[in-house]
């Protein structure tokens, strides 16, 4: 078999943080090669420079031997890079003959020939062993069956290197095995097929190598048939003990729960039990992309529906509502403050205040919103010109501390935070944990969600690890290490 | 936060009053725009600063612009109506109607304002709850309630014998003041005042910006989407009570059109269609500003064909500069 893409040194630079940084891929024609790393150690921006929507900033790329430049999407297609990515780009009012053909359809002068390409479809449905008829309707087919014409459709530009971005991540068993016999069958025509997939049991089925990356770089090599599991999580994991700072919240609060999450149940995506969080207590979750820790918090707040059986301080709660949770107490700092969290036009006093305005008579909201907010902006150490500024003229970390200040202002007692550290640098990431700190030791019961491992052994008391919407079990960070927690997060088993 | 840093104090300071000399600029610019049409006109004719001519032009802009007010209120939450026309013809034949009927003046009106406001919570309710879009529904609106005022009286205009203490309303005047110019500045500093010194108001704006954030934040979005079509249904209403007062006749084919022209106010004077930005200032001065320019055009001599074309193409170079304006404020934030 021989070599047709190689990736050399690729290294890719976001503002505050490295990406990527000397990461190497080299895949075969025929094989299907699996990339393996942890949340953000990089797969999927390796993946978006090899089709063309991100550019790198240092290494070469090179397929069949020749180095290539890719600048774009369409530039990528031209290589015979083909990528289908985990939220499927399909056109859902479309039929899916439609779909497979969008920008190249059979036509003459400008007239698409409807019956050649309904033909030409068929063919390649064939191909991906689908059933159905290329004149359904994209939308009200079944996931997996629009798993399949992404596929399909990833043959109809004769891609000879095919990216798939965690395609089984929402199909049910027997669809997964479909899939997987697709893959195989792409491979046995000489195609190449880079799969990325957190379950491993799909990667021991369906892989012939696997590239494994951390932080950034490329940091080993297995073939399948010659290595395990284990070998796999340990090259992911990696030697963490020399990351531990040794800064720990301190002892976990003794006491009542006074937010008791019994259950939270969403048929098909979550199914979470019993998480009890103490007043001053910091509760960390912890799981992989995908495993429902956005799906948890938001259905915690009320903001998408659930099944559920929640205590505050023993009475019981119902998350019918934002406005409900808002008012027994709870807070959210979502996953994304620029289209969840703030209202970006606004200025920071007015954002600061929104929540802490509802009190009668109604009147004089800037002032009340004011007067409130502005010493917990001043103890939170907010950097801003004017309070009348924007708060969307306002860094990344003191833009969180806004979403944060909202609910300190609002006397919020449960805080929700959703991977609150994203996009900040370091020191704001370490400024924003130690005002989650000062806030849990005022009597607040505090919930962080994050990717970042590290983030959660450092400042939390407890960390409850979900594995595919179920707490598997939950971790003191004093007492088990990095590496044991991220098995389990990784396996979905506890030690 | 490394970027305040690194950038030097004298500079700073420089770049804010740089940036606050062009946001001066974006609220001004509007009050620019209408001072030079004013002395234009007052050059180009010696009848446009009279005191019957600047009465008259309040009396004419005043009822479009209590719909445009009430307009101002939706588009900030991002919303839209287009029943407001249809709803002022309709208030307009309540009053009427009930006066016909020897319903007392006050009570009569009131009748007439509780039908606009709850045809706007109804459109409100449709829209924010089974979330459909405002533009669709109230268009729905803008048909069906027009359907119903020529129902109410088989098409034709009602109210031959208004009492004269209704009349005057609408067509009285407070010394030189007409009566209609002093409700729609009424309405003006009343709406002003809820947007900028009540929690609705600054819910309106919260929604407006980003309604996902306000409803994360606990706001009632929904009830605030309603409210604001309930609102902006009032005052159609009260435009339509005083169009009947002023003309002591009802017609259920009054108004045609006028939600365009409250929109065509409302953008001008500044607000985002895509809500959360603007205020009822702009729409004042924008209400204005589009009566002076036909008042000008009319001074010139200009027909009302060409006077049509001139407002359109000068309410395109109006955003264009609006634009143009905004971009350059953003480039120096």
């Amino acid at each position: 078999m021989s070599t047709i893409l190689e990736m050399r040194g690729i290294r890719k630079l976001f503002p505050g943080t490295i990406a990527l940084d000397g990461a190497n891929l080299e895949v075969r024609a025929g094989e299907v090669h699996c990339v393996l790393g942890e949340n953000g150690a990089g797969k999927s921006t390796l993946m978006k420079i090899l089709s063309g929507s991100y550019q790198p900033d240092g290494g070469e790329i090179l397929i069949g031997g020749s180095p290539v430049h890719i600048g774009s999407p369409v530039q990528g297609l031209a290589a015979g890079i083909s990528v289908i990515y985990q939220e499927l780009d399909l056109f859902p009012d479309l039929t899916v003959a439609q779909n497979l053909f969008l920008g190249h359809a059979p036509s003459r002068l400008g007239i698409v020939n409807g019956r050649a390409r309904r033909e030409a479809a068929r063919g390649y449905l064939d191909r991906v062993g689908a059933t159905f008829s290329p004149d359904a309707v994209v939308g009200s087919l079944p996931i997996a069956d629009q798993q399949l014409t992404a596929i399909a459709r990833a043959l109809t530009t004769d891609a000879r290197i095919i990216v798939m971005d965690e395609p089984t991540a929402t199909l049910g068993e027997a669809d997964v095995e479909a899939v997987c016999r697709v893959i195989r069958s792409l491979a046995a025509e000489g195609r190449a097929v880079i799969y990325i997939s957190h379950r491993l049991a799909e990667i021991a089925a369906v892989g012939d190598r696997i590239t494994v990356l951390r932080d950034g770089a490329t940091v080993a090599h297995h073939e399948v048939a010659t290595s395990n599991a284990d070998d796999w999580i340990a090259d992911m994991i990696g030697d963490k003990r020399k990351e531990l700072t040794g800064i720990h919240a301190g002892a976990a609060p003794t006491g009542e729960p006074y937010l008791n999450i019994e259950r939270v149940h969403i048929p098909g995506l979550i199914d979470v039990e019993s998480i009890p969080v103490r007043r001053g207590e910091i509760v960390g979750i912890a799981g992989l992309g995908g495993a429902g820790r956005t799906t948890l918090l938001s259905a915690v707040f009320g903001a998408r529906s659930s099944q559920h059986s929640i205590t505050i301080n023993g009475a019981p709660y119902v998350a019918r509502s934002t406005r409900a949770a808002v008012r027994a107490g709870f807070g959210l700092v979502p996953e994304s403050r620029k289209t969840e969290g703030l209202m970006l036009g606004l200025s920071v006093w007015r954002n600061a205040g929104i929540a802490s305005i509802h009190r009668a008579p109604w009147i004089m909201p800037h002032t009340v919103g004011r007067r409130l907010s502005a010493p917990v902006i001043d103890g939170l150490g907010v950097k801003f010109a004017r309070g009348s500024q924007a708060v969307g003229e306002l860094s990344g970390g003191n833009q969180q501390k806004i979403v944060l200040a909202k609910w300190l202002t609002r006397g919020s007692t449960i805080l929700l935070l959703d991977e609150p550290t994203r996009g900040l640098d370091i020191g704001a990431k370490a400024d924003l944990y130690k005002q989650v700190r000062n806030l849990a030791e005022t009597g607040a019961a505090v919930l962080v969600a994050s990717s970042e491992l590290g983030e959660l052994v450092a400042n939390t008391h407890r960390i409850v690890v979900l594995h595919e919407g179920r707490n598997i079990g939950s971790f003191d960070p004093r007492l088990h290490s990095e590496e044991t927690i991220t098995h389990a997060i990784i396996s979905g088993k506890m030690p | 936060m490394t970027n305040t840093q690194l950038t030097e104090p004298t500079s700073r300071s420089a770049l804010a009053w740089r940036t606050r000399g062009t946001s001066w600029l974006v609220k001004g610019n509007l009050l620019i725009v209408f001072a030079v049409v004013v002395i234009a006109a007052s050059l180009l004719s010696p009848d446009f600063l009279t005191v019957r001519n600047i009465a008259n032009l309040l009396q004419q802009s005043s009822l479009t612009g209590i719909i445009a007010i009430g307009m101002t209120l939706v588009i900030l939450t991002s919303g839209i109506d287009l029943s407001v026309g249809s709803t002022a013809a309709l208030s307009g034949m309540v009053v009427a109607i009930a006066l016909n009927g020897m319903v007392p003046i006050p009570l009569a009106i009131l009748l007439a304002l509780v039908v606009g406001a709850v045809i706007g919570l109804v459109l409100g309710t449709v829209s924010a709850s089974l979330r459909l879009p405002a533009f669709i529904v109230t268009l729905a609106g803008l048909t069906s309630i027009r359907g119903i005022a020529y129902i109410t009286t088989d098409g034709r205009p009602v109210g031959q014998n208004l009492p004269e203490a209704f009349t005057v309303i609408g067509g009285g005047y407070l010394g030189i003041i007409p009566i209609t110019g002093i409700i729609f500045i009424a309405v003006t500093v009343a709406t002003f005042a809820i947007l900028k010194y009540t929690t609705f108001g600054e819910y309106i704006y919260a929604v407006g910006s980003n309604e996902e954030a306000a409803r994360l934040s606990g706001v009632p979005v929904r009830l605030v989407q309603i409210a604001v079509f309930g609102f902006s249904g009032l005052t159609a209403a009260i435009a339509g009570v005083l169009l009947t007062s002023r003309l002591t006749i009802a017609q259920p084919t009054a108004f045609q059109g006028a939600e365009l022209d409250a929109i065509a106010a409302v953008v001008l004077g500044g607000a985002s269609l895509f809500g959360g930005r603007g205020g009822v200032g702009g729409t004042f001065i924008a209400v204005l500003l589009l009566s002076v320019l036909k008042n000008l055009f009319n001074l010139m001599g200009i027909g009302s064909f060409f006077q049509m074309v001139a407002t359109g193409v000068i309410l395109v170079l109006a955003l264009v500069l609006n634009k143009f304006i905004d971009s350059r404020a953003a480039r120096h934030a």
